[in-house]
């Protein structure tokens, strides 16, 4: 005991003898803080042999088996020269067991390099076995895991052992150190989501500094690199070692921190050791560019599993503090890699230099080549450039359009004054505006930016363009695609909407929408853009054959939330649907808001319910806002609940109540605050609630609040198993069909506010009403009988409003399908007007997407009649249900017509050619009959069960026979 | 330019527009009113020409509804859009805003119509005169600013 102050001697011999209490850690802590540097080895291995160290909870430094260190004793954080002191005494106790692994590390990274996974797998289990778990190891295991061919060995191997750390289980360390590498997960949103974790949570220190590790792992400042420190060696010795020495031996020798190396090398050995790995090269497997990402911005993916090597520590160090949020980049004080950066970037002073075609991409390179960059390459140098005061920030349109083709998420990256400085400089030209607006609105969010936008895009398609929008994108694509498809993701149904120049009739913004998926479809070798742009214009003509709607009961437009649906998460659906996970009854989402594994696909999937679900109920144009807005905007609430309470009170004052003031007055006064409530429970109750502006808004959008939560996880478990059965079109509707199950509580609960407003405000007590004879009392009485008959009526029927509408998903009439394909027909062949003869039911309304595959068919058949049989064709239509030979029912579309002897021979000889040919390409070819696109619907959807046709008694009729789901 | 005696109102709720209506022509019975009901026609009444004064409701149908042309947005800050289209074109029509609601959503935040009408140029770069609400009961919160804004421009 040496060496040491009287104070540390004191805190040290209380601890002796004591228990793993509160006591003692409150004591540890007060210890370690107040030691000075040169007495932490003492103290360190002191602690470390001593019982109540060992007593209470603490990591192991090699831990044997996988853990959620949360789950242990955290200590305070030190002063970083403390905090490598202890370190430092540590690695002197296990030198030898540190420097076989880094030796063995080393190898695992030649096996890796030389391709030999399997045995780098082997290497690792080895490594694990003798030298416990550490995150290193799970990075170089996640590496492999996330490069292996899928489901092969090595992966299966890999996934076993990530499993063991908690993968499957949700453990945050094992699943982030996946999902940080996974180029399955865009990596802004999985950075925002894992990094900025349960920050200022104190019980998920741990996680919390992990989890900003692994996005940003080059330290900074002294208290978060001590802090990192603390939380590494709470994984282990070894994770500490490596973050030590990258942020030393790998950078500057810690001169940012103002160290010394003897503070920090525990030993010439190793160090030495250290050296050796860290000057190992970038492997090859790891500049081997795959998928549509650069190489270099893949390197950056990745970087972290080869942190030890310091030419990528030093590329962190540089690119870390270019690659953040504006907000996170202005804050940052970081001069070590803000030199680094001066130094890459030397000798480029304009923004004109970036803008050059691109050849190879550059990864790695000691210098900035804007020539061999690609688009993450270009990027960095676009944020390091803007921010530089002497840097040129003139460009011309072609340029920009140059620029903005061969960056990436630049909206997000850079901020409002950034664009302005572009837009300032730049060419005076109104696709350079455009160009930069859009830029501004995708950062903000803010409704003025996109306003401005839209007028400016407005501007630049009518005097460029004429008017044209598939024009102006087809120019724009041959220019710069990736900006073309950046603007195309702009144009959904809403901002169409408000373009009142380019779509100047309402009734075109659907087809405006359906040209440009159209046109999409072409551009992008999309086949399933051009399906949607069909179903959109089917919808389009059934809405105009519908005409407008009833909108008395609570509704959405169910039409544009289907639409912006499928632009804004179809992709996503479509994903999840893809990935692998755990069975459906293994949901144990409490609140995915704070869930650990934010890219799970159940967590994904709630997420997506979650925002759907807000749009649905907030969106002000489509959604259950729009609706309320419009009822009591309007005054219909107002209306209905007042106006006979005021007639029935203004009447009786006029007649029962005349020779009696005291009677006027009360009801006056009772009828003054009747329609203060009214109004109130319009503009307060009735409302999205919202905790600033509308604490008493009785729908909720959280799709966990209280009863809620049941329906959520039985959605969650309905759309995955759509999901699994490959019904992506049944899944949109599915979650249409969820967004009404989740706002039936909500709907419960404003039935339920009505019958207890009415109770509190809606009815005259008799009791009250001042009469001064029992004549009086009486009349009173009466009076009050009939106000509370009437208000409960107007209750129940305001009430009433707020009950789930019949049609909750996308539905037609079968009737109203078959109009609207007449009428499409019509327009093509002017003269066809049928005489259409019913039979079988009368009606049947298909639900999802099954009328667009009806209407398709029917189109043809029609068509074909239009095209080969008389102008006042005798058509009969039949609509039934009816029974296969497996006794399953089915619905059987019957079209019928007659037709001349020698068309019926043309028509049965093309659908003998249709049935006998290739039809992979039917939808592009068949621009006869249609009886290929037919036999097409009939092999590729899963609708359209059977096809059966007949020539016979001088009449062409086909049979259509499509599968039911309920 | 100003147009010497035109007033738009922009209004889709007809009884509203009634009462407005009945206002301006009982205060200024020379001025030509036209009467939108939707955020598309007045943004190009407006495109075609400058205002005495601009009456604007709040929330609007983004476009006029016709038979057969399907369902409308009905956009709760329709009327916001109009404002920022005539800050975006620095225009200084003069605007009053008459909505039913007792705030108004501005850049995601609901703002009291008090708060505007005190400051008006915290929320807008446009020339906002008042920002009432409506009230079919309590017509005095509404109609008198409203009427010496009128008798001002006489």
């Amino acid at each position: 005991m040496k060496h040491l102050t009287m104070k540390t001697k004191n805190l040290l011999r209380g601890l002796q003898g004591r228990g793993p209490d509160a006591a003692s850690l409150r004591t540890l802590d007060s210890l370690r803080k107040g030691m000075g540097v040169d007495e932490a080895e003492v103290v360190s291995n002191w602690l470390h042999g001593s019982q109540v160290y060992s007593g209470l909870n603490l990591p192991p430094e090699f831990p044997t088996s996988p853990a959620n260190r949360d789950n242990f004793v955290s200590l305070e954080s030190m002063t970083l020269p403390l905090e490598i002191a202890v370190l430092k005494a540590r690695q002197i106790a296990h030198e030898q067991k540190l420097i076989d692994f880094i030796e063995g590390y080393g190898r695992v990274n030649d096996l890796i390099n030389a391709l030999d996974l399997s045995l780098a797998v082997d290497q690792i289990e080895d490594l694990t076995s003798e030298f416990g778990y550490s995150i290193r190891l799970l990075l170089k295991v996640s590496y492999i895991y996330t490069h292996a061919a899928t489901r092969d060995d090595v992966q299966e191997r890999c996934k076993r052992y990530l499993d063991s750390c908690g993968m499957s289980t949700r453990n945050f360390v094992a699943r982030g150190v996946v999902d940080v590498l996974s180029t399955k997960y865009p990596f802004l949103s999985i950075r925002r989501n894992i990094a900025s974790r349960g920050q200022g949570n104190n019980k998920t220190r741990f996680s919390n500094d992990i989890g900003e590790w692994l996005f940003f792992p080059v330290q900074r400042t002294a208290d978060g690199f001590a802090a990192q420190l603390r939380s590494q060696r709470q994984a282990s010795l070894i994770d500490a070692t490596f973050t030590l020495f990258e942020n030393t031996l790998n950078l500057d020798n810690g001169h940012r921190f103002n160290l010394q190396e003897t503070e920090f090398v525990a030993s010439p050995l190793l160090k030495n050791t250290w050296l050796k790995i860290a000057g190992q090269s970038v492997p090859d497997l790891l500049q081997r560019s795959e998928g549509k990402d650069d190489r270099t911005f893949q390197i950056y993916r990745d970087s972290i599993s080869w942190l030890e090597i310091s030419k990528i520590s030093k590329f962190r160090a540089r690119v870390d503090v270019l690659y953040r949020d504006p907000q996170g980049r202005a804050k940052l004080r970081d001069t070590y890699g803000r030199e680094l950066n001066r130094e890459f970037y030397n000798g480029v002073s304009s923004l004109e230099e970036l803008c050059v075609g691109s050849n190879e991409s550059a990864a790695l390179e000691e210098k900035f080549l804007p020539h061999l960059e690609g688009n993450f390459g270009r990027t960095l140098a676009l944020i390091h450039l803007i921010s530089s005061p002497t840097c040129s920030k003139d460009l011309s349109t072609s340029q920009l359009l140059t620029l903005m083709n061969t960056t990436q998420n630049v909206e997000t990256l850079l901020d409002a004054a950034d664009f302005d400085l572009i837009l300032e400089a730049g060419e005076d030209d109104p696709l350079f505006k455009v160009i930069i607006l859009t830029l501004k609105s995708q950062h903000s969010g803010s409704p003025r930016a996109a306003s401005r936008l839209r007028t400016s895009f407005e501007a630049l398609v009518l005097t460029k363009y004429e008017g044209d929008l598939i024009g102006f994108f087809a120019s724009l694509h041959l220019a710069a695609p990736q900006v073309a498809e950046y603007l195309f993701e702009l144009c959904d149904e809403q901002f169409l909407d408000l373009l009142y120049g380019v779509v100047p009739e309402g009734q075109s913004v659907l087809l405006a929408r359906a040209n440009l998926l159209t046109w999409y479809a072409e551009a992008y070798d999309e086949g399933s853009f051009a399906e949607r742009a069909r179903m959109m214009q089917i919808d389009e003509r059934i809405q105009r054959v519908r005409g407008t709607f009833d909108d008395i009961r609570i509704y959405i437009d169910k039409l544009r939330f289907t639409h912006w649906l499928q632009d804004n998460y179809l992709d996503e659906l479509a994903a999840i649907s893809r990935d692998e996970r755990p069975s459906a009854d293994s949901f144990d989402l409490n609140d995915f808001g704070n869930s650990e594994h934010a890219f799970s696909p159940e967590v994904r999937l709630a997420k997506l319910l979650q925002a759907t679900f807000t749009k649905f109920c907030e969106n002000p144009s489509f959604g259950i806002a729009s609706y309320i807005g419009r009822r009591i905007r309007h005054g219909t609430l107002e209306g209905i609940l007042n106006s006979r309470i005021e007639e029935i009170t203004t009447s009786a004052k006029e007649t029962e109540f005349v020779g009696n003031p005291q009677a006027c007055l009360f009801l006056d006064d009772w009828l003054g605050r009747y329609k203060v409530q009214v109004e109130k429970l319009g503009t307060e109750y009735l409302q999205i609630y919202s905790p600033k502006n509308k604490p008493k808004g009785l729908i909720d959008t959280n799709i966990w609040a209280g009863p809620k939560l049941l329906t959520t996880r039985g959605s969650l478990k309905g759309l995955f198993e759509q999901l699994d059965e490959s019904k992506l079109a049944e899944a949109t509707n599915g979650v249409l069909q969820a967004c009404w199950q989740l706002l039936q509580s909500e709907l419960t609960v404003i039935r339920k506010h009505f019958v207890s407003s009415r109770i509190s405000w809606g009815v005259i007590n008799a009791s009250d009403f001042p009469a001064n004879s029992n004549e009086e009392k009486k009349i009173a009485s009466a009076f009050c009988a009939r106000i509370n008959n009437v208000s409960d009526e107007l209750f129940k029927s305001v009430a009433s409003w707020f009950h789930q509408p019949q049609d909750m998903v996308p539905s037609a009439p079968l009737s109203l399908v078959f109009d609207a394909v007449v009428k499409e027909v019509q327009e093509r062949f002017t003269t066809f007007n049928p005489a259409v003869k019913l039979e079988g039911l009368s009606e049947i309304t298909l639900t999802g997407g099954t009328y667009h595959i009806v209407y398709d068919a029917l189109f043809i058949l029609l068509g074909n009649a239009a095209k080969h049989g008389p102008n006042d064709a005798e058509i009969t239509r039949k609509f039934d249900f009816v029974l296969n030979a497996s006794g399953e029912r089915e619905l059987l579309v019957s079209i019928s017509s007659l037709c001349l002897p020698s068309d019926l021979e043309i028509i049965r000889s093309k659908m003998e050619v249709a049935l006998a040919s290739d039809i992979s390409d039917a939808n592009e070819q068949d621009k006869n009959s249609g009886f290929k696109k037919l036999v097409h619907l009939k092999e590729f959807s899963r609708e359209l069960k059977r096809m059966e046709y007949s020539t016979d008694n001088g009449e062409f009729s086909v049979d259509l026979f499509f599968e039911l789901l309920a | 330019m100003i147009e010497a005696n035109r007033i738009l109102l922009v209004e889709d709720d007809e009884f509203k527009a009634m009462d407005i209506s009945s206002l301006l022509a009982s205060i200024l019975p020379t001025f030509e009113v036209s009467t939108v009901g939707d955020v598309g026609s007045a943004v190009i009444a407006v495109q075609k020409q400058c205002f005495k004064l601009i009456l604007l409701d709040i929330a609007l149908p983004s476009r006029k509804l016709t038979r057969g042309g399907g369902s409308t947005s009905s956009l709760l800050s329709g009327g916001v859009e109009l404002i920022y289209r005539i800050e975006e074109a620095k225009r200084n029509d003069p605007i009053v805003i008459v909505t039913q609601y007792p705030d108004v959503p501005i850049e995601g935040e609901y703002i009291s119509v008090d708060k505007i009408s005190s400051n008006p140029t915290q929320f807008f770069d446009a020339n906002i005169l008042g920002c009432f609400r409506y009230h079919r009961e309590n017509k005095a919160i509404w109609l008198n600013p409203l009427t010496k804004i009128l008798k001002d421009m006489k």
